[in-house]
Order: structure tokens, then C-alpha cells, then sequence
């Protein structure tokens, strides 16, 4: 009887503990696509899977680092493995638990610091800067702590368990959400720097070189740089303190100046880039600006600054050169990527036809789907005519539109007529042309009359360059077709 | 803590498997332990309320047991002596009875009703020109002061009767007063049902995994009612009744609708969490809700809906005025009595007084206009047992029911009004089909997800109205893949779309202001 009763006991303890699992491991699979993903996690995320101890320069601190540091560069010019390990609004105690769970698998010759967020007064950041500073891969002591620190007490059991933050991504499911890394290219190989071609002018740049006041750091900020000094002693990581430029104020300056005693009685490197715009040639002012925004700088002044930097890490810390080191191709994929964002991005600001017909011709990575809308009968000369007939395109015979597929500078496929189409795989999306439209995943793209609509796609980075489109007669003049 | 909440899904495990433990005579005082826990999770003073409610109406209890043995020991035999004696424990008993009726109804009262009270003095006042009283302290509404008032009357008023023996154990009828799952809002328990019990659990061996699972069942399926249908039901309810003045007929009656599934599902929702909870210990609850929105008329309906509340009114104020065995006026008034009391019950206000006068008035009309209704029923030929017949009468109640809901959820008698003029005067169907439904709360997926969840709530009614089956006993007849598939399911509803977190303002369960 004891060992039926011990049978029946097992029999439904196996359900139970069954039912358990299967209930969770469906939970677990319903959850994937509706986690927080966004390139905040892909930073905390990807550098747990750098390989142990290949970081030899580690930027950490808010998304200015991951605006303002191109690991490209420094790996083009110097062959330094450098990583941007960062978040949007990133508080200092954030940016402590980063560091600590980095550095528990690697060892940098040396780690950079933006103390931009020095100047933060709140105990808490907003509820957004929360889930993207303390939803990433960190290990799960640190994962702890790092919430129960940047949490109010009311809501920490929420985002101790997370799913009460994400469950209700439900209604913001897109493709993305169900493709490793949101669909990007390459994504493994990411060091943490993204590329950002917008430009935010003002009227003239800041000047706090008279600002010599000091201001007090707030209690809990202080604490935890502080504490982010005290762990790089620790851990024999050199720590250098950096401010790059932005907008700043007089009252931020003060902060800064604060920053600059402590680092100095620490025997800590700081330094404010806020005190060098000329030295370091970034400026707001023009129309093709160096600034993303008052708080961040664009392509054009994170290659400055990086320059700058890359220099001055060369000259003072024994970095290596790690570029003919086969275990770090990652970095070269990775830089490799970068400078071909910035070239898609000079090639958007040429206008007229030839010249960027000239200029695409000759990236073997770019495919080129153009367009011939309207009927060029008899069109064999003017502008788009004669543009066109170097690569082999004879507009004079398409009455009724056609599609020219481009690449490397040579035609690969070409139809005419009105029922022409074209469909192409490109990485995980297609690309469909027919006379009259180009389809890129789910956007459409409508071709004006009389005009050639270009689609210029980089099979490297993955990515939609641009679509243009000249009308027959003026090609010195593209106009962005935008989807619709 | 909220059944909804973090607190409580680790609070539950926890408490039933130190129950399953520990030896079973100890038991009751655990789960004593635990729902003095539970409740002072809310306020530690309000707790001392409760107990005070809880001694006073133990030792009335006690008392009536005394004088009821007092009485035998001297009362044998007939005569004078023994009638004056007779008389002398009647009057003691009845005192008895009244004293605990008059403190825990005036706890009740005192903090329920007095700011009601005190506003009515005033705006009386008012009309006389005269300086109105101020309010000389604020006062909280203790957590369900109502259900568990009651609860522990009913032990009195059965003792009295002689229905139940009283408790000499005071922790075990502490227990029964303050048994968490349905301390704060139900289901109201007898004596005779609960702490009958609380003896049986300190004795048996309650490892049954076919009652755990089905009380688990009932709880997941309580969580889906208030989280995923009567949560998300909430939003739209709260934007247009938060603003009904500028909406039309159309909104406001699906507002009103809705709030009638809001309802439903967050009252029953929180008692099937709490069957569940009982039943996963061992205990078996009192049934609450039975399909009332298949009641074929409001009399049907109040046989259906809060069974509990309507039961404990039933019988400890409905029979003792005299019930329908008395004259036709009578019988109309004790109705209209119950139900102002019921509404009075359900809140301090006078929104909550029509919603109850409505409730009466209906099954008065209803009744005075039966005779009439059946002969000219008879006399046109309707075939009253036919199925259209039936649905037009469930149709009417509905329509019914949530005239009254009207009223229970506007803030006003005011507000109650204006709604019911604008469903009447602001006619306007097209809101239905341009897509102005979709801006009131619920986008366009929300409303799908909220439309799908009713008709999973529909089928599982239905099942219960056909087969006379809750959901946990369809499912332990099902086999276990399916029974599975379906947990699972809910569960996952729940986990996705549960209306929590912070995106959501976390919303308490409707009954817990009363």
C-alpha cells in the first residue's frame, strides 16, 4: 500500500513538476518577441560575448558614447579593439554595474569615462532610461543590484521581474521583434557605435572657458563615481574622465569643474572637450554642423573627436595593434561596416545624376535598381539619355518604362514594357520593382512620371541607402522619393 | 495586497505549503496567521477592528450558548416558573443579539456613512442659509468592513436561531471571521457552512492533487475574468464616463455595457480566485455568481448575481419583516426595504440608493404586472416556453440590469441622469462605423482582444448554463492534453495581455470600496 501511495505520489508530482515546465517553457518562447530590444540591449548584450579579455579600450557612460566614439576609426587608424558599452541617459550608477560586470571578463589597457551625466540631480531617471539601463545582458548579481539601485522602491518588483514592462509590446510587434538582433546585419560583430548623419545648428558655440566656479555634485551621482573610481583602482584598470563637447552651460561647467577636482586628487586624466571646440574643429555653426543635437555629435564630429582621442590613447597607454590578429576580424567586419555608413551617407548629398551614378558605380557592396518611368521614345539626347548610355542603357527604345538591376557599374538584368518587374532577395527583406514603384520589404516607393527613380541599396551594411529620383530633363537635381 | 499583485503570488505558495506541512492540528491557527497577515498588508489598525468585530461577536456567541444552558439546567418541567424563566432567556438572548448587532452596525455605519450623513445634513442646511458642520476628521474606509460585518452578524444571528452550536475556540472563529481568500470582498460565509470547516481541515489529510487542480483551474480562470476582460473593459468605461458629456448615445451605451462586463468580471473574478484559493486548501466556498446575465428576469437575476449578499438579506432581514408571507403591501415594501439597504450597502451615496431603488421597483412592477402580462400572453398565443421567447426575456433583464448599472457607476445622481437623457437624445449610429469607437480608450487590436476574451467568457458560461458546470470540473472531465492546452492558454492570455504593469494604472478589484 506504501508503495502504491508512492507511485500515485510520483505519478503526480511528475505531472506537476511536467506542467510546470511546458507552462514555462511556452511563456519563455512567448516572451523573446516581446522583449525590450533596442540598441541600448544590444550594447550590454554583445559585450558579454566578446571574447575574455580582447577589449583593450572600453568607453562606457550615456548614448553619447555610442554617438561619439567610432570604433571604426580607431581600429582603421591604430588597429585599437575599443568598445562603446553605453545607454541612453545612462545614470553614473548604471554606468558602475556596466563596468563592474565588463570587467569581470575583461581586462582594458585602459577605460574612458563621459561624465556628462555628472551633472544629474534626481535620484531616479525617467521609467524609458530605467528598462534600457537595467534590461541588458549584465550578469544577474549585478542585473540586481543595478535595478534595486536605479528602481523606485514602488516599482522595483516590476522591473525586477521585467515581463510587467514588456507583456503589453503586444500591440508594437513588428518583424524585427522575431529576427536575432532585429534583422541587422552583422549585428555579432557591432562595437557599440552607430552612425548619425543629422545635423543640429545654432546661432554659435558655447564658451564656459571663463566658468571656473565650482558646483556640488549631487549625492547619489558622486557616490557612484566615486565608486566607479574605487573599481578601476581595484581591478588595476586605468580610468581616464572625458566630457565630449555639446551644448553646454555655465551651471553644467561648474559640475564639470567639480568633476576636475576629484579626478585630480585621484590622479585621473580629464579631459573637457567643452574647453577645446577650436582644438578639436567641431563647431554648431553652418549648415553641415558637427552636433546631432545639443547633447550629442554626428558622424562628422565623432571623427574628430575619435581622431583626437585615438591619438592621445596611442601617445599615453601601451595599446596594441591588433590588426593582423585573425581572433579580431570581428573589429575589421565591424569597421569595415562604419565606413561604408558614412561613404552611403556622402553619396545621399550628391544631387546631380552623373556624378552619383559615378560614384555608386564603383562600390562593388552597392546594388542599384533604377527605374525608367514615362515614355523616352526618341529621347536618346538629353541629360538622363546621355547620363545613361556610358553603362549601356539606351533610353530610346523604352516606350513604355523599364527596370535596370546594377552592380559593380555593369547592368545585370534590364527589362521594358509596361509589365516589366524585377524582385530581388536582399538581406531579410526583397526588393520588388515594376515600372511604376519599387517595393523594399513593406514601403513602397512610387516613381514620378517622366523621371528615373533610383534605389540604391548596400548589400555590406544591410541596408536601404536611398531612393531618388531625376526627371528626364533635369538631372542635376534628385529628389528623395520618400515611401508611401 | 491585491489577489493581482506581486505580493500575493508569493504570499499564497508560500502559505499553502507551510499548510501542507505543518501538522494538521495547527493548521487553523497558520492560516489565522496568515489572514491577520493579509490583512494588515493593507493597515495594521484597521486589523484591530476586525478583531474587536470578531470578540464581540465570539462572545455573543458564547453568551447565547450560556444562557441557552443557564435556561436547561433550571427550565425543566412546566409552570409559571418556568414560562417567566423562558421569557427572561428570550429577552437576554435578543439583548445579546442586539448589542452585537448595534456595535458592529455601528462600526459599520460610523465609518461608512458618516461623511454620507454629515454631506446630506449639510446641503440641508445649506437651503436654510446655515453655517454648515465641518468635518472634524477624515476617515478610511476600512477594507471590507462590509463583507466581513456581515459575516460574523450571520454567526451571531445562527446562533441565536440555533443553527449553529456556538464556537468556543476563539481562533478557530477568528478564522472564520478573517479567512483571506474571501475576507476583504467576499464570497459572505454562514457558519454552518465555513466553520464547520475550519474543524474539518485541522483534522483530515487534505493532499488530493484532483482538488488542488481544480481549485488552481478556478483561480487562473478568476485572474483572465479580472485581468484580461474586466481590466480592459475599465478603460474604455472610465474615458467616457470620466467625460460623458461629450459623448453620444452610442458611446455611452456601450460604455454602460461594457461596464456591466466589468463588472461581473471583477466581482466574480475575485470570488473564483478566492473558491480557488479555498478549494486549493480545502476549503469550499459558497458559490457567488451563476451566469446572472442568463436571468430571465431581475427576480432571476438576484437568484444569480452576488448570491451571497442576496442570500444574507434573504434571510436575515427579507424573511424576519415577513418575506412574501404577509399581505401584498408588505410583501412590496420588505422588498423595497431589502434593496435601498442593498444599495446602501454597496455605497454612501445616492447614486447607490437608486440603483438600488431601481432593482427593487423593477421586481415590484414586475410583480403587479405578472397576472395582466400572463393572460394577455395566453390570449395573443406567445409560446413563453419557446427559445426566442426566453432570449427576448434575457435581452429585457440585461437591459434591465444595466439601466440600474447606470446609475451604480456614475458620480453623481446628476452625471446618472445626464447619461440616460443623452442615450435617449444624442442619437447618433454612425460612431459605430467611422471608427470613433477605437478613440475611446481601446484601439482597434485592444477592442479585438477585448471582444475575443468575451466570447472565450461566453463559452465558458455557456458550458456552465447547459452543463451546470464551473470551468475547473469541465476540464478535469476533459482529458489532459486538453486540459492542459487550455491552462496553458489562459495563462498565457493572462501573462500578455493581463492589463499590469507600469504602462497600466494598476486597478483594485471594484467591491473592495465597499
Amino acid at each position: 500500500m506504501a508503495t502504491r501511495f508512492g507511485r500515485s505520489m510520483m505519478k503526480s508530482g511528475t505531472k506537476v513538476v511536467a506542467f510546470v515546465v511546458i507552462c514555462l517553457l511556452v511563456l519563455l518562447g512567448v516572451s523573446t518577441p516581446l522583449t525590450v530590444k533596442n540598441r541600448d540591449m544590444d550594447s550590454a548584450d554583445l559585450s558579454k560575448m566578446q571574447a575574455e579579455d580582447s577589449i583593450d579600450v572600453l568607453f562606457v557612460g550615456p548614448s553619447r558614447i555610442y554617438t561619439n566614439i567610432n570604433t571604426g576609426i580607431l581600429w582603421d587608424e591604430w588597429g585599437i579593439a575599443s568598445y562603446d558599452l553605453a545607454g541612453g541617459s545612462q545614470p553614473l550608477w548604471s554606468t558602475y554595474y556596466y563596468l563592474k560586470d565588463a570587467l569581470e571578463h575583461q581586462h582594458p589597457s585602459v577605460v574612458l569615462l563621459d561624465v556628462y551625466f555628472a551633472t544629474l540631480a534626481d535620484e531616479y531617471v525617467n521609467h524609458g532610461a530605467i528598462v534600457n539601463n537595467t534590461f541588458g545582458g549584465l550578469g544577474i548579481i549585478n542585473k540586481i543590484e543595478n535595478k534595486v539601485v536605479s528602481s523606485p522602491e514602488a516599482d522595483l518588483a516590476d522591473y525586477l521581474a521585467e515581463f510587467p514592462i514588456y507583456h503589453s509590446r503586444y500591440s508594437d510587434l513588428s518583424r524585427e521583434d522575431f529576427l536575432p538582433y532585429r534583422g541587422i546585419k552583422d549585428r555579432t560583430a557591432w562595437k557599440g557605435y552607430d552612425v548619425y548623419a543629422q545635423c543640429q545648428p545654432l546661432e554659435q558655440d558655447p564658451d564656459v572657458s571663463g566658468v571656473s566656479a565650482t558646483a556640488p555634485i549631487a549625492s547619489k551621482t558622486l557616490e557612484y563615481l566615486e565608486k566607479i573610481i574605487e573599481l578601476t583602482h581595484e581591478e588595476g584598470v586605468p580610468l581616464v574622465l572625458f566630457c565630449a563637447p555639446f551644448d553646454i552651460s555655465a551651471e553644467q561647467q561648474q559640475i564639470y569643474n567639480s568633476v576636475a577636482k576629484i579626478a585630480a586628487a585621484n590622479g585621473i586624466p580629464f579631459l573637457n572637450f567643452n574647453l577645446s571646440f577650436d582644438e578639436l574643429g567641431v563647431s554648431y555653426v553652418g549648415e553641415e554642423t558637427d552636433f546631432l543635437d545639443e547633447e550629442h555629435l554626428n558622424y562628422r564630429g565623432a571623427t574628430k573627436l575619435t581622431n583626437w582621442l585615438g591619438s592621445w590613447l596611442k601617445e599615453h597607454y601601451d595599446i596594441p595593434d591588433r590588426r593582423d590578429d585573425v581572433a579580431y576580424s570581428s573589429w575589421q567586419v565591424d569597421a569595415d561596416n562604419i565606413r561604408a555608413q558614412i561613404q552611403d551617407i556622402e553619396l545621399t548629398k550628391v544631387s546631380d545624376m552623373s556624378e552619383w551614378l559615378q560614384e555608386v558605380t564603383r562600390e562593388p557592396r552597392l546594388t542599384l535598381v533604377l527605374i525608367v518611368k514615362g515614355d523616352t521614345t526618341g529621347k536618346s539626347e538629353g541629360a538622363a539619355a546621355d547620363i545613361l548610355q556610358p553603362y549601356g542603357i539606351d533610353l530610346a527604345e523604352m516606350k513604355d518604362g523599364a527596370i535596370f538591376v546594377m552592380r559593380d557599374g555593369a547592368v545585370v538584368y534590364e527589362a521594358s514594357g509596361e509589365s516589366a518587374s524585377w524582385s530581388g532577395e536582399v538581406w531579410n527583406d526583397a526588393i520588388v520593382a515594376s515600372t511604376s514603384k519599387i517595393q523594399f520589404g513593406s514601403a513602397t516607393y512610387q516613381a514620378p512620371d517622366d523621371s528615373t527613380t533610383a534605389l540604391l541599396y548596400d548589400d555590406l551594411t544591410g541596408r536601404l541607402v536611398q531612393v531618388v529620383s531625376w526627371a528626364f530633363a533635369e538631372t542635376g537635381s534628385g529628389q528623395v522619393v520618400r515611401a508611401g | 495586497m491585491l489577489f493581482n499583485s506581486f505580493e500575493f503570488l508569493l504570499f499564497f505558495p508560500i502559505v499553502v505549503c507551510v499548510y501542507f506541512v505543518i501538522p494538521r492540528r495547527i493548521r487553523y491557527v497558520w492560516l489565522l496567521i496568515a489572514s491577520y497577515c493579509f490583512y494588515m498588508s493593507w493597515s495594521v489598525k484597521y486589523a484591530l477592528l476586525l478583531l474587536f468585530s470578531t470578540v464581540i461577536t465570539w462572545l455573543s456567541g458564547l453568551s447565547l450558548d450560556s444562557i441557552n444552558r443557564t435556561g436547561r439546567i433550571f427550565g425543566c418541567g412546566g409552570g409559571v416558573l418556568a414560562d417567566a424563566s423562558l421569557k427572561q432567556k428570550v429577552t437576554k438572548r435578543k439583548a445579546v443579539v442586539a448589542v452585537s448587532l448595534l456595535i458592529n452596525l455601528g462600526i459599520l455605519a460610523f465609518f461608512k456613512y458618516f461623511d454620507f450623513i454629515l454631506n446630506n445634513i449639510n446641503v440641508t442646511l445649506s437651503v436654510f442659509s446655515i453655517e454648515p458642520f465641518e468635518k472634524p476628521f477624515d476617515l478610511l474606509l476600512p477594507v471590507g468592513i462590509s463583507f466581513y460585518t456581515f459575516q460574523a452578524l450571520s454567526y451571531t444571528i445562527d446562533v441565536y436561531r440555533g443553527d449553529v452550536d456556538a464556537e468556543s475556540n476563539l481562533f478557530k472563529y477568528a478564522l472564520f471571521v478573517s479567512f483571506f481568500p474571501q475576507l476583504v470582498a467576499g464570497p459572505i460565509e454562514r457558519s454552518k457552512n465555513l466553520l464547520v470547516q475550519v474543524e474539518h481541515v485541522s483534522r483530515s489529510d487534505l493532499w488530493d492533487l484532483d482538488r488542488i487542480t481544480r481549485g488552481v483551474i478556478l483561480m487562473i480562470w478568476g485572474y483572465f475574468m479580472k485581468m484580461v476582460v474586466a481590466d480592459r473593459a475599465a478603460i474604455l468605461v472610465n474615458v467616457v464616463y470620466g467625460d460623458h458629456l461629450i459623448y453620444g448615445s452610442c458611446e455611452l451605451i456601450l460604455a454602460t455595457v461594457l461596464f456591466g462586463v466589468q463588472i461581473i468580471c471583477d466581482f466574480a473574478g475575485y470570488s473564483t480566485i478566492a473558491i480557488g484559493a479555498a478549494k486549493v486548501m480545502g476549503f469550499e466556498l459558497m458559490e457567488n455568481f451563476n451566469t446572472p446575465y442568463l436571468a430571465t428576469s431581475v427576480q432571476d437575476f438576484w437568484r444569480r448575481w452576488h448570491i451571497s449578499l442576496s442570500t444574507w438579506f434573504r434571510d436575515y432581514l427579507y424573511f424576519p419583516l415577513g418575506g412574501s408571507r404577509c399581505s401584498k403591501a408588505k410583501h412590496y415594501r420588505n422588498i423595497m426595504i431589502v434593496f435601498l439597504v442593498s444599495g446602501l450597502w454597496h455605497g454612501a451615496a445616492w447614486t447607490f440608493v437608486v440603483w438600488g431603488f431601481l432593482h427593487g421597483a423593477y421586481q415590484v412592477v414586475g410583480d403587479i404586472l405578472r397576472r395582466p402580462k400572463n393572460a394577455l400572453w395566453a390570449r395573443l398565443g406567445v409560446r413563453t416556453e419557446a427559445f426566442s421567447w426566453i432570449l427576448g426575456k434575457v435581452m429585457v433583464t440585461f437591459m434591465l440590469v444595466n439601466i440600474a448599472w447606470i446609475f451604480f457607476r456614475a458620480t453623481s445622481l446628476q452625471q446618472g441622469l445626464d447619461i440616460c437623457w443623452s442615450m435617449l437624445a444624442s442619437w447618433d449610429p454612425w460612431t459605430l462605423f467611422d471608427g470613433s469607437i477605437f478613440r475611446l480608450g481601446l484601439s482597434e487590436m485592444e477592442m479585438g482582444i477585448l471582444v475575443a476574451s468575451i466570447v472565450v467568457l461566453a463559452l465558458i458560461d455557456g458550458v456552465r448554463f447547459v452543463k451546470g458546470q464551473n470551468i475547473a470540473d469541465f476540464l478535469m472531465e476533459q482529458n489532459l492534453w486538453f486540459r492542459w492546452v487550455v491552462c496553458i492558454g489562459l495563462i498565457v492570455a493572462v501573462y500578455v495581455f493581463g492589463i499590469y504593469g507600469p504602462s497600466f494604472t494598476p486597478s483594485q478589484f471594484i467591491y473592495f470600496q465597499f
